[in-house]
C-alpha cells in the first residue's frame, strides 16, 4: 500500500471513520492507528510483520528496564552497578535492532564484498549468497527505535509506558515507508495524548496531501520515464544534452519523489491530529552543502547529526574537536544506509569530503572575516551567494550520479556521454504539454519560497472560500487527467 | 462578553470557511467531470461480472470466453439469438488483458461455480453445451514477457472480494491484484468520465481538440508512429509463443470443459490488416495459426482461423489497432454467423466434427 495509490481511497477513510467516530481515547485511537498500520505493514510484507513487532518490543522492554534503573537517589557504589548495567542494555537492545537491519539489508553486501577482497587476494571462497526480502521501512524503523533508546539511556526523554503508543510511535503509517524519522521527544507525547480534529489541521493536511501528491505522482511519475530511465539504462546512447537533461531530471525526479512523499505522510499525520516532523525545506535554494543537508530529510540528518556526529566529535574518542573526519564518517554511513552497494558507500564519501572542505572553507573564511569586514561585506553579494548556489547545487548534481547508477560502470559511461563521449541520441519525446506542467510546478514551488511567491500564496489564501473551493476542485480534475498511470512506487521506499 | 462573541464567530468562521472550500472544490470537480463527460463520454466496458450477471438470469447455450476482444461477441450473441428464433443463447465473457491462464482462472472460478450454483453441473440441456474460445497469438505469451509486468494481465479484474483478500494475504498489496481496486474503483463511478477515461487518454485529446482544433497532422504523426510500435510488437511475437505456462492452461481449458461435458471451440480473432506486415503474417500469425489448428487437431478441438479473412477493414477498428468498432462488430457478426458458426442456429449446415467431450 502506498500513500499515493488507488487502495488509499478505500483504506483512509474507513480508517478516519474509525478513528473519529469512535470513543475519544488514547487507547481507541492508537488502537486505530495501530491496526491500521499493522494493516498497511501487512500489504507490503505479509511474513515479515511479526519480525516488526518483534523489534518493537524489544526496543520497548530495553526502554522499560532502562527506566527502572534511574541514576539519581541511589548511592555512589549503586550508581556505578546501575550505569554498567544501562549500557549492557542500551548496547545489547541498540545491537538487536541494528543486527536485523544488517541481517536484512546488509548480509549479502558485506558477505559478497568479503568473498571479492578474498577472492583479490588469491583466496577464493564460495558461501551461499543470501538474497533476503527486505523489511518495509526497516531503515526508518530502525533508526527511530536506536533514537529513542539513547533518548531514554541519556535521560532526555521518560520511557514510554503504552506499548500502543509506542508501537504507534515507531510505525504510525503514514511514515513507515518513507519517513519521516519520528523523534521520541516530539512525536510519543502527541500518541500519548487525546487528538481533537480542528478544521485548520483538516484543511493543512488536505493541502499538503494534495501538493504532495502533485510533486509525487504527477512531476516524479512524469520525470521518471521520460527523461531519467532510458538515460541511466543506456548512458552511451545520447548526446550531451539528452544526458545533462537526463541527470537534471532525476534531481527533479528525486526530490519531488521524497519531498512529495514526506508531504503527503505529513498530510495524512495531520488528517488524524498528528503532527510529523518537516523533512524538506527547499533544498534546491541552498547556497552551501551544510545548508543543502540542513533542508534535504531533514529527519534523517538531524537524527545523523545527534546520535552520530555529535557523541563522535564530542565523546572521548579520536574525532573529538575534528568536524572535518566526522563528516565522512557521518556521510559514509547515510550512502549505507541508503542501500547496501559501493555506488551509495562513493556518494556518501563524496559528501562527508566535500562538507569537510566546506567547514574547513567556512573557518578560514570567518577568519578573514574577523581580520576585516569588507569580507563579511563580500559574502552577502549576489555574486557570491550566486557562485555559492552554483557551486553547491552542481556538486549535488554531479553527485547524483553514482547515487542514482546501478553500479559504478553506468556511472562512468553517463559521465562519459555528458562531456559529448556518447553516441549522440536524443530523447524520444519533447516535454509535451504534461513535461511542460510538470517542470512548471516544480519552479514555482521553489519560487514560491520568494518574496513573489509568497505574496501570490498570501493573495490566494485571502480569495472567498468558495474561489478557493473551485481552485482546488480544478486541480483535483487536473491531476485526475494527467497523473500517469501506475502512480505509485517511490523512490525512498527501497532504501 | 464581546471577546466571548468574537471568538465564538471566530471558531465558526473557522470551521464554516475549509467546509465551504471543501464543497466548492467537491461541486468544481462534479461539473468538471459532467462537463467532460459530453466531450469524452464515458466508455462503459463489459467484463467478467457483467457475464456472470446475464449467466446468473439466463441459461445461455454458448459462452464464449476470450480476452477484451470477447466483447465483439456480444453483437454476435444479439444475431444468433434472433436467428435461431432463441434456441441459441449466447454469452460473452470478456477478461481484459486475458491470456489463457487468466480465461483457465476465470473459468474455473467463476464461470463453474456460478454454474454449480444455478445446478448445471454438467453442460448439456438446461445448461451451456459448448464454450468458445476466443484468442490470438498475444495470449499464448508469457504473462511477464520480459516487461517484468505481470500487472499487465488482468484476470484480477474478474476477482471478487474473497479471491482478492485471499491473494493479498499470501502476497501482500502487489500490482497485479491492485487491478481489483480499479475495477471496483471504476464499478463506483460508473457514471464518471474523469474516473472511466484513466488509461483511454479521450479526455486530453478532445480538450486538445477543443482547443486547439482537430490537428490532423499531429493525429497522423502519433498514430503513423504508434503503428510502428504495433507492428514491430508483432512481428517480435514469434519468439514468444506458445509460454510453457500459457500451453499447460490451455490443456487444462481442454480438460475442465471436456470433464463438465461441454464442447470447445477455438476462434482465432481478426486483427486489423493494416497492422500485419509480411514479416508478421508469415512468422508470427502463420506460426501461431499452425501450431494451435495442429494441437486442436490432435485434440479434436473445432478450429476457425479468422485472423486475416474477416470482411473488415483499417476503419473497422479503434485507435488501438486490437479492437473492432461497433459497425466492424455487427459486419463481423453476420459473416460469422453466415459463415463458420451458421451451424450454431442452422439446421441444415452439419457442426464441426470433434471428439466426443
Amino acid at each position: 500500500m502506498s500513500l499515493a495509490g488507488l487502495e488509499m481511497v478505500f483504506f483512509l477513510p474507513a480508517v478516519l471513520l474509525l478513528y473519529w467516530a469512535g470513543p475519544r481515547h488514547r487507547h481507541w485511537q492508537n488502537g486505530v492507528l495501530a491496526v491500521a498500520s499493522a494493516l498497511f505493514y501487512f500489504t507490503w510484507s505479509p511474513r515479515l510483520l511479526g519480525l516488526l513487532a518483534a523489534a518493537i518490543g524489544v526496543s520497548f522492554g530495553a526502554g522499560r528496564w532502562l527506566q527502572v534503573l534511574p541514576l539519581e537517589g541511589v548511592s555512589q557504589e549503586e550508581a556505578t552497578v546501575r550505569r554498567r548495567r544501562r549500557r549492557w542494555i542500551v548496547t545489547g537492545a541498540v545491537l538487536a535492532e541494528v543486527g536485523i537491519l544488517g541481517v536484512f539489508k546488509y548480509a549479502g553486501f558485506f558477505t559478497n564484498s568479503l568473498a571479492a577482497i578474498l577472492d583479490a587476494l588469491g583466496l577464493p571462497v564460495s558461501w551461499p549468497v543470501l538474497h533476503l526480502a527486505l523489511p518495509l521501512g526497516i531503515s526508518y524503523t530502525t533508526l527511530i527505535q536506536v533514537g529513542y533508546l539513547l533518548e531514554v539511556y541519556w535521560e532526555r526523554t521518560p520511557a514510554c509506558r503504552d506499548p500502543l503508543a509506542y508501537g504507534v510511535f515507531v510505525a504510525f503509517f503514514p511514515q513507515l515507508i518513507a519517513g519521516p524519522i519520528a523523534r521520541a521527544r516530539e512525536q510519543l507525547p502527541q500518541y500519548l495524548e487525546v487528538r481533537r480534529p480542528t478544521p485548520e489541521a483538516v484543511a493543512t493536511g488536505s493541502r499538503e496531501f494534495l501538493l504532495g501528491f502533485t510533486l509525487k505522482a504527477f512531476v516524479a511519475d512524469w520525470a521518471a520515464p521520460h527523461l531519467v530511465d532510458p538515460v541511466f539504462q543506456s548512458p552511451l546512447a545520447f548526446g550531451a544534452a539528452a544526458a545533462w537533461a537526463g541527470l537534471l531530471g532525476y534531481a527533479v525526479q528525486l526530490f519531488s519523489d521524497f519531498a512529495g512523499y514526506s508531504l503527503m505522510a505529513l498530510g495524512v499525520g495531520r488528517l488524524f491530529g498528528v503532527v510529523l516532523p518537516v523533512n524538506f525545506r527547499h533544498p534546491y535554494l541552498s547556497k552551501s552543502l551544510a545548508e543543502f543537508w540542513r533542508r534535504w530529510h531533514i529527519s534523517l540528518n538531524t537524527w545523523l547529526f545527534d546520535y552520530l556526529f555529535a557523541p563522535l566529535t564530542t565523546g572521548r574518542s579520536w574525532f573529538r574537536g575534528k568536524a572535518g573526519p566526522a563528516f565522512v564518517v557521518v556521510f559514509l554511513v547515510s550512502g549505507l544506509w541508503h542501500g547496501p552497494t559501493w555506488t551509495y558507500v562513493l556518494w556518501g564519501g563524496l559528501h562527508g569530503v566535500a562538507l569537510w572542505v566546506h567547514h574547513a572553507w567556512d573557518e578560514t573564511y570567518k577568519g578573514l572575516c574577523r581580520r576585516d569586514r569588507a569580507w563579511v561585506a563580500r559574502r552577502r553579494s549576489s555574486s557570491y551567494l550566486l557562485a555559492s548556489w552554483v557551486l553547491t547545487q552542481g556538486f549535488f548534481l554531479l553527485t547524483l550520479i553514482p547515487f542514482r547508477a546501478p553500479n559504478l560502470g553506468v556511472a562512468a559511461d553517463l559521465v562519459r556521454a555528458m562531456a559529448g563521449g556518447g553516441s549522440g541520441g536524443t530523447l524520444p519525446e519533447g516535454l509535451g504539454f504534461q513535461g511542460a506542467a510538470a517542470l512548471a510546478f516544480f519552479v514555482a514551488w521553489h519560487v514560491a519560497e520568494f518574496r513573489p511567491g509568497a505574496w501570490a500564496i498570501g493573495w490566494f489564501e485571502r480569495l472567498p472560500a468558495p474561489v478557493r473551493g473551485v481552485a482546488y476542485g480544478l486541480w483535483v480534475v487536473f491531476l485526475a487527467i494527467y497523473v500517469p498511470l501506475g502512480a505509485a512506487t517511490f523512490i525512498y521506499g527501497q532504501f | 462578553m464581546g471577546a466571548g462573541v468574537d471568538g465564538r464567530v471566530s471558531r465558526w468562521r473557522g470551521v464554516v470557511s475549509p467546509c465551504i472550500t471543501g464543497a466548492s472544490a467537491v461541486l468544481t470537480v462534479v461539473l468538471c467531470d459532467l462537463a467532460l463527460g459530453m466531450l469524452a463520454p464515458p466508455i462503459l466496458l463489459r467484463e467478467v461480472d457483467d457475464a456472470l450477471k446475464e449467466l446468473r438470469n439466463s441459461d445461455p447455450t454458448v459462452l464464449v470466453v476470450g480476452s477484451s476482444h470477447a466483447r465483439s461477441f456480444v453483437p454476435v450473441a444479439r444475431e444468433l439469438e434472433d436467428l435461431s428464433g432463441g434456441r441459441q443463447r449466447m454469452i460473452a465473457v470478456p477478461v481484459e488483458w486475458g491470456k489463457w491462464t487468466s480465461y483457465e482462472w476465470v473459468i474455473e472460478n467463476r464461470l463453474w461455480p456460478e454454474l454449480d450454483r444455478k445446478g448445471q453441473g454438467r453442460c448439456g440441456p438446461g445448461g451451456p453445451s459448448w464454450v468458445l474460445l476466443v484468442t490470438e497469438w498475444w495470449d499464448s505469451t508469457a504473462l511477464d514477457p520480459g516487461t517484468g509486468r505481470i500487472d499487465m494481465n488482468l484476470p484480477a479484474r474478474s476477482w471478487t472480494l474473497v479471491h482478492f483478500l485471499r491473494d493479498v494475504a499470501a502476497n501482500g498489496l502487489t500490482p497485479y491484484n491492485q487491478n481489483f481496486l480499479q475495477k471496483v474503483w471504476r464499478e463506483w463511478f460508473r457514471g464518471s468520465a474523469l474516473v472511466q477515461d484513466r488509461g483511454l487518454e479521450r479526455i486530453p485529446e478532445a480538450v486538445k481538440d477543443r482547443l486547439r482544433g482537430p490537428e490532423p497532422e499531429r493525429k497522423e504523426a502519433s498514430r503513423r508512429r504508434r503503428l510502428a510500435g504495433w507492428r514491430q510488437m508483432v512481428e517480435a511475437g514469434e519468439a514468444a509463443l506458445f509460454d510453457r505456462d500459457q500451453e499447460a492452461a490451455f490443456d487444462r481449458i481442454v480438460e475442465t470443459v471436456r470433464s463438465r461435458g461441454c464442447h470447445l471451440g477455438v476462434l482465432l480473432y481478426p486483427r486489423m490488416p493494416g497492422t500485419l506486415t509480411d514479416r508478421a503474417r508469415q512468422g508470427t500469425l502463420q506460426s501461431f495459426s499452425r501450431r494451435l489448428q495442429e494441437r486442436c487437431r490432435r485434440q479434436g478441438i473445432p478450429f476457425w482461423d479468422h485472423t486475416t479473412d474477416a470482411p473488415l477493414t483499417d476503419e473497422d477498428f479503434a485507435e488501438d489497432f486490437d479492437h473492432i468498432l461497433p459497425e466492424g462488430n455487427r459486419r463481423l457478426a453476420h459473416f460469422l454467423l453466415q459463415g463458420s458458426l451458421r451451424w450454431f442456429w442452422d439446421p441444415a449446415v452439419p457442426g464441426p466434427q470433434q471428439e466426443a467431450p
